[in-house]
């Protein structure tokens, strides 16, 4: 008999791969998690935070090391492109992966975002509906926390509750913010819907959990971990036995005589190289790391799709001052969701919009221009809080479509600190990202006249949401996709995907929960095979 | 309550046979006073008396038997007098003794007509249920019930109390709750070389697991009222003041939340009357300043991700100040979300256990006043640190003096739940009997000398 290192390797530990962990370890099957990056305790975050000085950069309280550099280390990401916009984002390389400094919007997909191929003529379809998916969206609220809002109707058509859920949401909304209220009574009479955000800060103690505070601080880290991270799936997981080890960082994919996968090799930060045997291997390492492993190790890619249909929910953001106090800042960072274009006729056209409200504590938004206009003293905190009380930022998250030229491949010539190949990113904005613009200029002149809102920064130029779809395709046919409707390599029986990169369609909404639903699916599949 | 729903459905079925209902009632209401269901609930389905639960004892687990009126499994063919004799004596139907893990020491003192009460309840007000339970069995010597017999001998004793009104406070109506269905004693009082309660220490404070069981005879210390005393009865939460959390958390959850107010007043009045005089309580050392806290990045990788070198200034800022504020004055809203640290009593307490205990396993207590939750930090951080956090809470926002050592916290951590020389007893245990069996004699004699004086005087 065949002598396995485990049962199950799983490469990489947010919040997808650890979700997963923790369902085959509670199968009782054997699990080794790699993780490039260290494991932080949140309170050690909260301290980095508060020593440091880039309190607006949400990836500078995680630590940032040659082996395994977060999104944010100089030249790591190459990214090529259009002249009006550059590829980024935002990822960090640490035990919970990068759900530790996210905002947690938890959205389903609507069942018209399953099949924009077939409803609208655009994109691609999923090889799965909504149906087949929705137990495991119930699954994964559940397992992080969802705050929901079940009555409402989240396609934004002001109709009945939709999508259909088989279950209420695992906890209640949190009350209404003011700066929501005041939204819902200036657009609503327009027709905008004013909805709430599901999300993963629990308005009630759960699972381990404290009710959420209204810090305002989910990113970079919420200093009471009411708001659901991936390392909290990290520590279950090693509870029930999962071997973590972290600064372990992935490198190749060995591919056995049957096309079976079968060992994963990873170097440590001095240089030395393990391989690790399983039965099977499920690549969880971030959309754009994940194909990255897969094109070094040059596995998986018969269909020449790895690292390509790269999507982001491209568009544009709105900044201005409303003729009223609206309060941003209370409760958490994000709150409240504008649903009207999420799945209009003209998705045939143009991407759909769906418009996200920041609430963030705006003091320090507002404060650099009052400096340069030479303010001070008394003068200068009575502008911060005028300022700060009326400030209003809206942007678009706009569908992409998977195109085959937008790809991330590992760097032909620029190595880490690990001697690995880092990042190159092609990706370039189409006409139908570009053919929503006058939509969304409409809308934004609604929202700025609402409030005879005075502008501070016009939706002029591009902006990326750093949601990562594409670059692992899913899809029912081999020769155009990389995984099947189980998140299976086409080409290795005993290869899965656990990632955001499987989504052939970006729809308008945060991609977190699908992946997670997606990745506790995929464990049910390994939990019957193994 | 569900108990009530189902004594309401049964209701019209049983009419005939029904005591009062003003009597069953009241049973009802004793038995939550009694906290009946803490050991005889069923851990796999959650009825709370056809029992399972394993209460683990030094000698090893006893599992508390199904009370509910199952003619097989349960209490269903016992007579009021059977059942009096349990409450008083500690013996079942067939005479076998129980453990003392039953508090029928303190039952004792119970009124016959609340004995009734509980005895009409029990038999009538709760379903029954066939759930078999699995018969203790501890290690002999200790198999051997029938050595209680010399236990009770030396340590049962009823003592004879008035019952009080349930709806007037008063300060016998406290007395009777605290020693008989509060059996508070179980806890709050020491506990002698045989696991008996010294009768001398009465609620002078006793150990539970790792967490300590306050002295309440010195509730007067922190300058409590009755009104405050009886607000931590009913919420669990005196912010600024004490909170409750390990197994007193449990008991204001399942018992004393349901109590009626004047019940809770009478407990609080009795228990003041037990009190010291206060003590001076020192003011807490000024606050320090921010450049406490502040360090700037770290520089290395493990003074990123860890705090081997973060002073307890700097961790208490990280992991606490989130919610009980940088100067541990709690949270604004009123009552506090958060409450305060500054002259809680395990802060303020000599003994450090509680304050370690709530730092490294969190608080879960939810009654009708809400859900009190604080997370657990011992897996989140290492017992050094741990150290270093609660030597700074304990100096800054308790006494300056009073710090605490890595060695407290990993002594209490890792201590045992029960004293050394029971869990390495079962071959002691012979001489146990033996000393038993001395102290039996030699109380028996005594009891008939002393007896004998009385009646010849």
């Amino acid at each position: 008999m065949t002598h396995y290192d485990a049962d199950v390797v799983i490469i990489g530990s947010g919040a997808l791969g650890a979700n997963a962990a923790y369902q085959l370890a509670k199968a009782g099957k054997s699990v080794i998690m790699l993780e490039a990056g260290p494991y932080i305790p949140r309170w050690k975050v909260v301290d980095n935070y508060r020593n440091s000085a880039s309190k607006r950069n949400w990836c500078a309280p995680y630590p940032n090391l040659p082996w395994a550099p977060n999104s944010y280390s100089d030249g790591y990401i190459e990214a090529q492109g259009d002249e009006d916009f550059q590829y980024v984002t935002s990822f960090l390389k640490v035990a919970g992966g990068s759900t530790r400094h996210w905002a947690s919007a938890c959205w389903r997909l609507l069942p018209n975002d399953f099949k924009l191929k077939s409803v609208y003529g655009v994109g691609r379809d999923w090889p799965i509906a909504y149906e087949d998916l929705e137990p495991w969206y119930l699954r994964a609220e559940r397992e992080v926390g969802v705050v929901g809002c079940a009555e409402e109707d989240q396609s934004g058509q002001g109709r009945d509750a939709w999508p259909p859920r088989s279950a209420p949401y695992p906890l209640p909304p949190e009350a209404k913010p003011y700066m929501v209220q005041r939204m819902q009574a200036k657009l609503g009479p327009l027709g905008y819907q004013v909805i709430h955000e599901p999300h993963a800060r629990v308005s009630r103690p759960y699972d381990g959990r404290p009710a959420c505070a209204g810090n305002n601080n989910c990113e970079p880290v919420c200093p009471i971990g009411a708001m659901y991270s991936g390392d909290m799936h990290v520590d279950k997981a090693v509870a029930l036995g999962v071997d973590l080890r972290t600064e372990s960082v992935a490198w190749k994919l060995e591919k056995g005589a049957t096309n079976r996968i079968v060992a994963v090799h990873y170097r440590r930060p001095d240089g030395r190289d393990v391989r690790l045997s399983a039965k099977a291997f499920v690549v969880a390492a971030h959309g754009l790391e994940s194909p990255k492993l897969l094109l070094m190790s040059e596995v998986a890619n018969s269909s020449d799709q790895v690292g390509r249909n790269l999507m982001d929910h491209t568009g544009l953001s709105m900044t201005f001052l409303a003729d009223e106090p609206l309060w941003t800042g209370r409760g958490s960072v994000q709150h409240g969701s504008i649903a009207t274009r999420r799945d209009e006729p003209s998705r045939a056209q143009h991407s759909a919009i769906r418009y996200s409200l920041r609430n963030l504590v705006p003091n320090s938004d507002v404060t650099p221009a009052l400096l340069k206009q030479g303010l001070a003293g008394r003068e200068l905190d009575a502008a911060i809080r005028d300022r700060a009380s009326r400030i209003m930022n809206i942007s678009t998250m706009s569908e992409t479509l998977p195109s085959p030229t937008n790809r991330v491949i590992p760097h032909p010539t620029r190595r880490d600190g690990a001697g690995l190949p880092t990042l190159q990113v092609n990706y370039q904005l189409d006409s139908y990202v570009r053919g929503m613009r006058p939509q969304a200029y409409r809308d934004f002149a609604n929202f700025l006249m609402a409030f005879n809102g005075e502008m501070v920064e016009a939706p002029t130029g591009w902006r990326n949401q750093y949601h990562i779809m594409g670059t692992t395709i899913m899809g029912d046919d081999p020769r155009d996709s990389v995984v099947d409707a189980h998140c299976r390599s086409w080409d290795h029986a005993n290869l899965f995907i656990a990632s955001t990169g499987v989504m052939p369609t970006s729809a308008t909404v945060n991609p977190t929960l699908t992946g997670i639903a997606l990745a506790l699916r995929l464990a049910d599949t390994l939990i019957r095979e193994l | 309550m569900r108990t009530a729903t189902l004594f309401l459905l049964l209701l019209p079925v049983l009419a005939l046979a029904q005591p009062d209902s003003a009597v069953l009632k009241r049973g009802e209401y004793l038995a939550v006073a009694g906290d009946c269901s803490a050991c005889h609930r069923n851990p796999e389905n959650g009825h709370p008396f056809s029992g399972g639960y394993r209460i683990s004892s030094p000698l090893g687990d006893i599992i508390a038997t199904n009370i509910t009126p199952s003619r097989v499994n349960g209490i269903g063919n016992y007579s009021l007098a059977d059942f009096r004799r349990v409450m008083r004596e500690g013996r079942r139907r067939d005479g076998r003794y129980l453990y003392p893990a039953m508090p029928y020491t303190a039952f004792a003192s119970l009124t016959d007509e609340d004995i009734a009460a509980l005895y009409a309840w029990f038999m009538t007000g709760v379903p029954a249920e066939d759930h078999p339970v699995p018969a203790t069995r501890l290690p002999f010597p200790f198999s051997v019930r029938a050595m209680m017999a010399l236990w009770n001998g030396l340590f049962l004793s009823a003592q004879p109390l008035a019952s009080g009104s349930a709806d007037a406070v008063s300060e016998a109506r406290g007395e009777y709750l605290v020693k008989t269905l509060g059996h508070c004693g179980s806890c709050h009082s020491p506990r002698n070389v045989l696991m008996a309660e010294k009768s001398a220490d009465f609620l002078r404070g006793g150990e539970v697991g790792s967490w300590q069981a306050p002295d309440l005879t010195q509730a007067r210390l922190y300058a409590w009222s009755e009104s405050e005393l009886a607000t931590y009865l009913k919420t669990g939460s005196l912010p600024g003041k004490a909170i409750a959390a390990g197994e007193m958390a449990t008991v204001v959850e399942n018992s004393f939340s349901h109590l009626t107010d004047s019940d809770r007043r009478s407990v609080a009045r009795y228990l003041l009357t037990l009190g010291h005089a206060p003590a001076d309580v020192q003011a807490p050392p000024p606050p320090h300043t921010i450049a406490a806290f502040e360090r700037g990045p770290g520089a290395t990788l493990s003074d990123a991700i860890g705090g081997e070198r973060m002073s307890g200034a700097q961790l208490y800022n990280a992991a606490c100040a989130s919610c009980h504020g940088a100067q541990g004055e709690g949270s604004r809203d009123v009552p506090q979300t958060f409450p305060r640290l500054i002259g809680t009593s395990a802060v303020l307490n000599d003994n450090p256990a509680n304050l370690i205990m709530t730092v490294a396993e969190g608080v879960d207590r939810t009654t009708a006043s809400g859900h009190a939750f604080m997370p657990a930090f011992s897996s989140q951080m290492s017992s050094a640190e741990l150290a270093r956090l609660l030597d700074y809470v304990s100096t800054q926002f308790g006494r300056a003096d009073r710090h605490i050592t890595e060695q407290q916290v990993n002594h209490t951590l890792r201590h045992s739940r029960h004293s050394l020389w029971l869990q390495r007893a079962p071959w002691a245990g012979a001489g146990l009997i033996a000393l038993l069996i001395c102290l039996g004699a030699w109380r028996y004699q005594s009891r008939k000398r002393s007896h004998h004086e009385s009646t010849s005087l």
